[in-house]
């Protein structure tokens, strides 16, 4: 293992797999800070470029924009009191406030070192737990497996928007479009309508593309004229002092209450940093000596939110690297980067690409002075970006959706299916159907079904293998639990 | 919201109608027959009915739960105009697509972001004019030059 670990650091230490996740951080901040476009849309959209990379420069280039939006959300919240991502909303409360006193320059800077401290305990928790938990679940059989995967659906289906319903719908939709194209183990042709290119199934890349990019982009085309061609006020951040060591050494234990329940949060599947940020920033609220100076420019504010939302950022991908379940949208795409280089996220990940995962932990971790580094030389570009005309970025935005379909297969095909799989998005997006999991039950259906036939096979086709195997039978109870839980809860949620 | 949610449950509720008595017999194509199937060897079908069937009990406890709410529904300010840019510019990608396979990138590309950056307000010509310009050459040369990528031609040009 060791001599893997060292494998690995070898293979991250080069100029070109550092500089991509220097790339991969620009790009995320860049994205995070024009409000409106999140983080998920920006990976969606550069999914295919990572496929032109090794497996060790494109994973961490599509992990650096996840890291680097989740910080440049809160630039917009500080300075046009606009989350440049859903998660940067509670940064607004204090964020703006601060701004407002010309304070805009040290609450930017409040928010970078807490993003960067609370991703990077995120990281080493990730680092920590993905080996053990995934040793422990290579010993899962197929029974126990299927178990597992119907128990992190049926979390993600409950806990992911407003109606268990809706999410429960969403998830179904995903089955079955993932089960377009040749059964695996008969060889049968499923909802190929006579179409030679569904055979394969329905393409990840145009699915994602359409469902996170395009939809996104249609949601922004509603605004109204004058606000999409029309620059957005802004503070200034010129003049404004930097943060004091004081005032930082103030918020030390925020950052890591908000960094243990980021990590928490976000390593259940379907929760994600928007939920993080909230109860982090509530925590502040409570344990502070303070509490009346929140909502009104509190750092300590800045801080707790900051440092929720990006713990978030290792902490989904435990699920998604040990056991195959991805914890929320970003993570369901990262996974589908992970499969189409060749890495299939599960149990057995570490022990197939044992140097490939070291050395994409060590670039997780590299990213982080990264990312401290561009936000403190480029804060007044990033500060500048959000300003920029939506009229005049949504044509790049629908270029890049074009472009990045295309490329994959050099198929015109691909593309309309990405038209339509955008359309299809908007419509659910407008319904409130929560669409993480619909693409995870998508990515996972494969898995799912192939476990459960092979677990029939075992057990000559006796159904209650699923009840008399324990750890099968706890998955399937836990599942029932959270179901009948999220049904009982939802109606006073939906009241609040 | 409610109305929409309404007309989708039915929809879903529709769908999983006719995909569990007409899509799924017709468009799973199998050489196993149906009866040669055990329980330990699945057919393939197995998955795709049982799927529809939750979809469809999901679905009505979604209609009646919709039907059941009474709370008042938020208006929406600037809905219709909101949904007319939504159409134009779900159309005029479409076209785009349309027309890269016959006039090519190249050309299709800065036509289509001059009229969606004018339709979303923009009347300044040299913002429009650069952007329409600068950014799909610029697109076009880095795929080439990094990943050897070459955007679609156009069928005309090709003949």
């Amino acid at each position: 293992m060791i001599d893997q670990i060292l494998e690995g650091i070898s293979i991250a230490l080069t100029w070109q797999a550092i500089s991509m996740v220097a790339v991969g951080i620009f790009a995320g901040i860049t994205v995070g800070a024009i409000p409106g476009l999140s983080g998920v849309m920006a990976t969606a959209v550069l999914v295919p470029f990572s496929f032109f990379m090794a497996p060790t420069m494109g994973i961490p280039f599509l992990l650096g924009i996840h890291k680097g939006s989740l910080f440049g959300g809160s630039i917009p919240a500080i300075l046009i009191n606009t989350p440049g991502t859903p998660p940067a909303a509670a940064t607004c409360l204090d964020g703006y406030p601060l701004a407002q006193k010309g304070e805009a320059k040290s609450a930017i800077q409040m928010s970078l070192y807490s993003s960067t401290l609370g991703d990077t305990f995120s990281d080493l928790a990730l680092i920590l737990a993905a080996i053990p938990i995934a040793a422990l679940a290579l010993k899962f059989g197929p029974t126990e497996f299927f178990g597992l995967l119907v128990m992190g659906l049926t979390v993600i289906s409950s806990v992911t928007g407003t109606s268990v319903p809706k999410g429960v719908i969403s998830a179904l939709l995903g089955l079955l479009i993932g089960a377009v194209g040749l059964d695996a183990i008969t060889g049968a042709e499923r909802f190929t309508f006579g179409f030679d290119t569904l055979q394969g199934g329905i393409g990840l890349v145009p699915l994602l593309i359409g469902l996170f990019a395009i939809s996104e982009v249609m949601i922004q085309v509603e605004k109204k004229i004058s606000i999409l061609s029309q620059k957005p006020a802004t503070a200034n951040l010129k003049g404004g002092r930097s943060l004091t060591m004081g005032e930082f050494k103030k918020s030390r234990r925020t950052i890591l209450r908000s960094a243990i329940i980021g990590t928490i949060v976000g390593a259940i599947p379907g929760t994600g940093a928007s939920i993080a940020t909230f109860i982090g920033y509530g925590a502040a609220k409570r344990a502070s000596k303070n509490p009346e100076e929140f909502g009104h420019g509190s750092y300590e504010g800045v801080a707790a939110a900051e440092s929720a939302n990006s713990a978030v950022a290792g902490a989904d991908l435990i699920p998604t690297l040990t056991l195959g379940i991805p914890g929320g949208g970003t993570a369901a795409i990262l996974m589908g980067a992970f499969i189409a280089q060749g890495l299939r996220p599960g149990p057995s990940l570490f022990e197939e690409n044992g140097p490939t995962m070291y050395a994409i932990f060590t670039l997780l971790l590299i990213g982080n002075p990264i990312m401290l580094l561009q936000g403190w030389l480029l804060t007044p570009f990033f500060a500048s970006i959000v300003t920029i005309r939506q009229a005049l970025l949504i044509p790049c935005i629908i270029l890049f959706c074009v472009v990045g379909s295309y490329i994959f297969h050099n198929n015109l095909g691909d593309v309309e299916l990405a038209l339509v799989s955008g359309a299809f998005g908007y419509v659910l997006r407008k319904l409130n159907f929560p669409l993480a999991p619909l693409v995870i039950a998508y990515i996972i259906t494969p898995m799912a079904e192939r476990s459960f036939k092979q677990a029939m096979l075992l057990s000559d086709g006796d159904y209650s293998v699923f009840f008399t195997k324990p750890i099968s039978l706890f998955f399937i109870i836990l599942a029932a639990i959270i179901l009948v839980l999220s049904v009982w809860k939802q109606p006073k949620v939906s009241a609040e | 919201m409610r109305v929409g949610t309404i007309s989708i449950s039915v929809f879903f509720v529709l769908f999983s109608l006719v995909g569990y008595f007409y899509i799924i017999p017709a468009h799973i194509v199998t050489s196993i027959p149906i009866d040669a199937s055990t329980p330990a060897v699945l057919h393939p079908d197995f998955f795709p009915r049982y799927t529809v069937v939750v979809l469809g009990l999901v679905s009505l406890v979604l209609l009646f739960s919709a039907i059941k709410d009474t709370s008042p529904e938020i208006p929406e300010p600037d809905r219709a105009s909101a949904r007319f840019r939504v159409g134009v510019v779900f159309v005029l990608t479409y076209l785009f697509i349309v027309g890269l396979k016959y006039f090519g990138f190249t050309l299709v590309a800065p036509l289509y972001m001059s009229v969606i950056i004018f339709f979303l307000g923009v009347r300044d010509w040299r913002y429009i004019i650069s952007m329409a310009l600068i950014f799909p050459v610029a697109l076009s040369y880095s795929f080439w030059y990094s990943f050897s990528v070459i955007f679609p031609e156009g069928e005309i040009f090709l003949k």
